[in-house]
């Protein structure tokens, strides 16, 4: 849901304070665009929150309630109804206002609706249900969340812009006033955008004649990536202003930072955000110097600031259904604890037996209240033997980076490593335990497992169909490296069922660094894809993150 | 026919919806207190979260060691919004089993359970 907020609101702010679209005026192509995929983020939204809705009456029906009507009493129902109508609303105008012009009154309200949208969220956080110091929680959750949305949603808007310009066919520095000045212009445009449909359905949707175009793109896009730049640093800025004082008051100390699952994922998206403060930091330095030559490596760059960007939206999505670190007093992990389960021990390489673990485990359908040394050790050899894969996977793609060419077809070993977690990622149920394989989906454990295993044989496939010459790289390519960064930002939203929220915490310690190189190894494959002249550099960061994973998982331990 | 780029774009937001959410309401007291050994029996239950609650889509049930369910009023309005309480009828001793779910304000359904014992 915050990954569509950053498209509603990103939208209506590029469209607004970069494109500077003015009442009163027929949207230009970019803008009609932007307002397009922000009605676009505003349904899936409304979609989204529906959703929520119905999952929240699913988990209250028992035999002894009836929810349905008194769901609607809490602030929660009351608060997503509002957003179904906001998003309603926002959609609707969004799209209203992206083909015809119209007064000053509806794009106030595009972007009042808009606002608000993002900013109900802060309701739907930890930051309501506290027991005190709501307001300043909620106004601080409000500022981090909008800023959040203006930026990564700006990004998402300047690669959908620069996708635009270059369907186009114009070069990076162009246009000055105006990419079609003649009806002919606007002709060759039409044929060179219809590739994608996206702008001869904008120009057919917008029902206006085609001489409405001449000058229709009306900006620079030296300007606009110079607007952008420094609406990316205002946003920046609110967005670590308003988190470090959330961090504060929802972890409070260094103990609270290293010792639970909510300061864990703080320090993720701590980390990420640097990477993608690294990125930024070259990119604002290129837009300063203005360079046209430089501007597709900008480009390419912020595509990886976006990745990571939606990443971090991930990580943010997982902190709201974890308990803030500030309450978890009593089953805080130390330093100590937490460093000792990266230590390295030799690997276990012997399986326990299936039958003894689904006779000492509680049965799978049950709540987990216990965690037997049968399971442990079940978990570690699987882990163990899935960092073998990724360690031979990782070595083997080394090999081929040292041109070895027979080491091409290391993709193939990921088949390998899926069949091994299907097999083994839940004992007890379906292909060797006796609960079927339809009846366990209706766990989120084993469903996160069949997730995983599915994107694995994907981007296994995929990946050795590119590099054996049987798909074109583009776009084909492409799909390991989305994979392996939604695998890592799914891997930082992947929780067990909280028995004990230490020993929980302590299993689970090891996955956010997976997760975040996982999303590493994603962006550093698609920034080598994208941009061939940057040299070895983005090619070997992802090979070793890769490498580092199979080590990780290799020391990984449960006790 | 459908470009791969769509297809692409499709997957990107199966995806993105998919990501499944946990809960996060901590229990951080009871009354009596998990795992205690009481010497007689308790008058009132009391459960105190981490954040506000809906009461009046909370339920706490009190089953003895053959899983039958004791009878509690739980006040749906005043007291505390991080509290759950109930008044306790007289109790036979034995092993016995609270049961929670609540719903928080901000939305998520956590459930969970514990034990106390009343000695004879």
């Amino acid at each position: 849901m915050l990954v569509f907020a950053s498209l509603v609101l990103g939208g209506v702010a590029w469209t607004r304070l970069v494109l500077r679209a003015r009442p009163g005026t027929v949207p230009t192509l970019p803008a009609t665009l932007a307002l397009r995929v922000a009605a676009t983020g505003a349904g899936l939204i409304t979609l989204a929150q529906v959703g929520t809705l119905l999952v929240a009456l699913t988990a209250l029906q028992s035999a002894d309630a009836r929810p349905l009507g008194d769901l609607f009493t809490t602030t929660f129902a009351r608060t997503a109804l509002v957003r179904i109508a906001l998003g309603l609303a926002v959609g609707c105008l969004a799209l209203r206002l992206s083909r015809r012009e119209a007064g000053p009154l509806a794009w106030h309200a595009l972007s009042a609706g808009a606002l608000a949208l993002v900013a109900t969220s802060a309701v739907l956080s930890h930051a309501v249900a506290r027991v005190d110091g709501r307001l300043m929680l909620l106004l601080l959750d409000a500022a981090h969340q909008v800023a959040a949305a203006v930026w990564v949603g700006g990004l998402a808007h300047l690669t959908v812009y620069a996708g635009f310009r270059a369907r186009e066919g114009h070069r990076p520095r162009s246009v000055g006033a105006g990419a079609a000045r003649t009806a002919g212009d606007v002709d060759g445009l039409l044929e060179k955008g219809a590739g994608s449909g996206t702008l001869r359905h904008a120009v057919r949707a917008r029902n206006v004649p085609r001489d409405s175009f001449r000058d229709d793109v009306g900006v620079d896009d030296a300007v606009v990536v110079h607007r952008f730049s420094s609406l990316a640093f205002a946003s920046v800025a609110t967005l670590i202003v308003a988190g470090l004082l959330l961090t504060w008051l929802y972890v409070r100390d260094w103990a609270g930072l290293v010792g639970t699952a909510y300061g864990v994922t703080v320090l993720s998206k701590a980390i990420l955000l640097a990477a993608i403060l690294g990125l930024a930091g070259l990119n604002f330095r290129a837009v300063r110097r203005a360079g046209a030559a430089g501007r597709p490596r900008l480009l390419r760059r912020v595509e990886v600031e976006l990745g990571l960007g939606i990443t971090v939206l991930f990580a943010a999505a997982s902190l709201t259904s974890l308990p803030p670190a500030v309450d978890v007093t009593t089953d805080r992990a130390t330093a100590a604890e937490v460093i000792e389960r990266f230590r390295p021990t030799p690997p276990r390489l012997t399986s326990p037996r299936v039958a003894d673990l689904v006779a000492e485990a509680e049965p799978l359908l049950a709540p987990v209240t216990r965690r037997e040394a049968v399971e442990r050790a079940w978990s570690e050899y699987n882990h163990h033997w899935a960092g073998f894969f990724v360690l031979a996977i990782g070595l083997l793609a080394a090999l081929e980076r040292l041109g070895v060419r027979a080491a091409r077809h290391w993709p193939l070993v990921f088949l390998g490593l899926a069949g091994f977690l299907l097999l083994r990622s839940d004992p007890r149920t379906w292909p060797l335990g006796p609960t079927g394989f339809w009846e366990s989906l209706a766990l989120p454990d084993v469903l996160q497992h069949r997730a995983f295993v599915m994107l694995i044989v994907a981007f296994a496939v995929f990946e050795w169909m590119v590099r054996s010459g049987r798909l074109p790289v583009r776009p084909w390519g492409y799909v390991f490296p989305l994979l392996c960064a939604f695998g890592g930002g799914l891997l930082l939203t992947h929780a067990h069922a909280m028995f004990d929220i230490k020993k929980e915490f302590l299993t689970e310690v090891t996955h956010a660094p997976i997760g975040l190189l996982g999303a590493f190894v994603g962006w550093g494959r698609w920034l080598e894809l994208r941009l061939p002249d940057a040299g070895h550099a983005p090619g070997w960061f992802w090979t070793v993150c890769l490498i580092a994973v199979g080590l990780i998982l290799i020391v990984y331990r449960e006790a | 026919m459908i470009s791969p780029r769509r297809w692409l774009l499709a997957a990107g937001l199966v995806l993105a919806v998919a990501t499944p959410s946990a809960a996060h309401s901590l229990l951080l007291e009871s009354v009596p207190p998990a795992g205690a050994t009481l010497t007689g029996p308790p008058r009132e239950l009391m459960l105190r979260f981490n954040n506000r609650i809906e009461k009046s889509l909370s339920r706490v049930r009190l089953l003895d060691e053959r899983g039958t369910a004791q009878p509690l009023a739980v006040p749906v309005t005043g007291g505390t919004a991080d509290r759950l309480t109930a008044v306790v009828p007289p109790l036979a001793p034995g092993r016995w089993r609270v049961e929670w779910q609540v719903l928080s304000m901000d939305g998520h359904v956590v459930a969970g359970r514990f034990e106390f014992l009343l000695a004879p």
